[in-house]
């Protein structure tokens, strides 16, 4: 039989009314409250009664104290001598229980009790929230830019989605937090002056829900990645999850080691925080140049072949490709490369195609090359958008010695291309062999480096737009 | 809007500053409080601590005697007036219930 239980609770740092209810029926049913890790909590058997517990506040106190000060210790004193037994503390947070039928409260002033909660909140839990709101907020901002800006680049990839949202689940979390704590301190103030003490709301079924949206949005990435075989996504994603769990727990192991040795509260911070910054950007080193040479190495690749080329690795990429030179001309050249990246989400779909000679192909030997893009809509109400989106994102000006060149797509005759709407790419008064074409759930966009015949367009439109 | 500190004094306020008009340990408020109103007063021990937190911050007590963990507090001239405001604030209040229900007893 274990004597001992980890549970996750879901508490907010002000809830002290959920938190004494709580841990009084644990106790109910023969678990008394031990210790607080960062975490878990953790409970020990003990024989089911009924207890009181209270949950209170030192200010001053800090996660980084090597031992609890000497003013919490007098707290204590005054505690067991009014039959209150100390169980843990977890930062500012105190919490004492008593086996007294009818125990006098710890907090018999509700003026003095909000005061000092209030007092605690700002140190350790508004501060970090706000900081994180801000966060959420901008990363929110750069999300709606990058939206407007490049809306197939954002909504075609799961990585940048998965991302955003993860960002939404921390703003509801502080938006959720701090109103909770306002509107509660709020009340309480006022309760307080007519000598009433107002008892807190958990939150505990929101903090259950954002958990077991961000562990979905985990899995769902990883199952992402492994169904479309992205090696070096995965690897990375991998790599970063390793990262965080390395951080947490080093910086952690730190912390506690140092408040082992009886370091002061001052130099603790001062070595977790250095530690947690050498560590962070020693360890995001290692993952960019490491996926870099493994990259440049081909070591995601091991089925492709490489190549050597002005002294780098080149790969030499040979996808399954729906459009290439081949389908549209004859031709006699085995130096191509054949490269396709997919990106999906529920959203979009996007293919970026390329078919190039090899690097260390001779500058004398002309071939043909092509490249396109195909985005698949399967949101149909995201056509427009994303349309005007492309359109938009490809006008621009450009200087070429000292003249500017307007860029720009201009609307062409659709029907050689079986579209709904065709555009081709204008450089100031020169016209590109880059095109536009819209069709029923797809928008194409490709560039040749000849001039494409008829029948070629014929050709595009029988293989990519079906 | 909340009251300005300390002008008026809540009940528990009012009797651990009377309790330290005679040098007391901390701890043994409990009793001299308990016993001073014959345990119609009760104040708990986060709330003592809070207090008598705050009374030193304010300058109204001063430490006496400091023994390890032990602490000893007693009243200064400054707590001396706030409690005697406050018994002063009482009395007007007592005199205006007289005034009003005086002769129905």
């Amino acid at each position: 039989m274990n004597e001992l239980k980890h549970r996750l609770e879901f508490f907010s740092f002000y809830d002290h009314s959920g938190i004494e209810k709580h841990l009084g029926e644990m106790a109910e049913k023969g678990w008394l409250l031990k210790e607080i890790k960062r975490v878990t909590w953790v409970y020990r058997r003990i024989k089911p009664k009924k207890l009181h517990f209270a949950v209170t506040y030192y200010p001053n106190a800090s996660d980084f104290d090597p031992e609890p000060q000497e003013g919490q210790m007098i707290y204590r004193d005054y505690s067991e001598y009014a039959g209150w037994k100390f169980v843990c503390q977890s930062a500012q947070m105190q919490i004492f229980y008593n086996e007294e039928e009818e125990p006098i409260p710890l907090e018999t002033d509700p003026v003095v009790e909000v005061q000092t909660i209030h007092k605690a909140a700002k140190k350790s839990f508004l501060l970090p929230h706000f900081i994180i709101l801000g966060l959420s907020i901008l990363q929110a901002a750069l999300f709606i830019s990058r939206l407007l800006d490049d809306p197939i680049g954002l909504l075609s990839s799961t990585t940048n989605l998965s991302t955003g949202f993860c960002w939404v689940l921390l703003f509801l979390l502080c938006v959720i937090e701090l109103c909770g704590y306002y509107r509660w301190h709020n009340k309480a103030v006022k309760a307080a002056e007519n000598g009433e003490f107002l008892e807190t709301h958990s939150h505990t079924l929101f903090h259950r829900m954002i958990l077991a949206a961000s562990v979905f949005l985990l899995v769902y990435q990883l199952i992402n990645m492994l169904s479309t075989g992205k090696r070096m996504m995965l690897t990375i994603y991998v790599l970063l999850i390793g990262y965080m769990i390395t951080l947490i727990a080093v910086v952690n192991a730190v912390t506690q080691f140092l408040k082992r040795k009886k370091v002061s509260r001052g130099a603790n911070l001062a070595v977790t925080l250095i530690v947690d910054f050498a560590l962070a950007f020693a360890m995001i080193a290692a993952i960019t140049f490491g996926t870099l040479r493994a990259s440049q190495s081909g070591l995601f690749h091991p089925e492709e072949d490489t190549y050597e080329y002005g002294g780098m690795t080149f790969i030499l990429y040979q996808d399954e490709i729906p459009l290439s030179v081949g389908d549209l001309q004859d031709i006699d050249f085995d130096g191509y490369i054949r490269e396709s990246r997919e990106s999906e989400s529920i959203f979009l779909g996007q293919r970026v195609v390329h078919q190039w000679p090899r690097h260390d192909t001779s500058p004398t030997v002309k071939v043909p090359s092509l490249s396109y893009t195909l985005t698949i809509i399967k949101e149909p109400a995201l056509y427009d958008w994303c349309k005007d989106g492309l359109l938009k994102k490809r006008t621009d000006k450009a200087e070429e010695d000292g003249v500017v060149f307007s860029r720009y797509y201009k609307e062409i005759d659709a029907t050689p291309w079986l579209a709904k709407e065709a555009y081709q790419y204008h450089f100031g008064e020169g016209i590109l062999n880059q095109y536009l074409l819209c069709y029923e759930d797809r928008i194409i966009e490709i560039d040749f480096n000849w001039e494409p015949t008829e029948e070629q367009m014929r050709i595009v439109a029988e293989k990519l737009a079906r | 809007m909340p009251r300005p500190k300390f002008q008026t004094l809540t009940e528990q306020m009012f009797y651990i500053l009377l309790c330290l008009k005679t040098e007391c340990y901390g701890i043994d408020l409990f009793d001299r409080i308990a016993e001073k109103t014959n345990r119609r007063v009760t104040v708990g021990s986060g709330t003592l601590y809070n207090l008598l937190e705050q009374f030193l911050d304010a300058g109204m007590i001063r430490e006496v005697k400091v023994e390890g963990r032990r602490r000893s507090y007693i009243l200064t001239d400054m707590g001396k007036d706030v409690l005697a405001k406050e018994y002063q604030r009482l009395l007007l209040q007592a005199a205006d219930y007289s005034a009003v229900f005086g002769g129905e007893d």
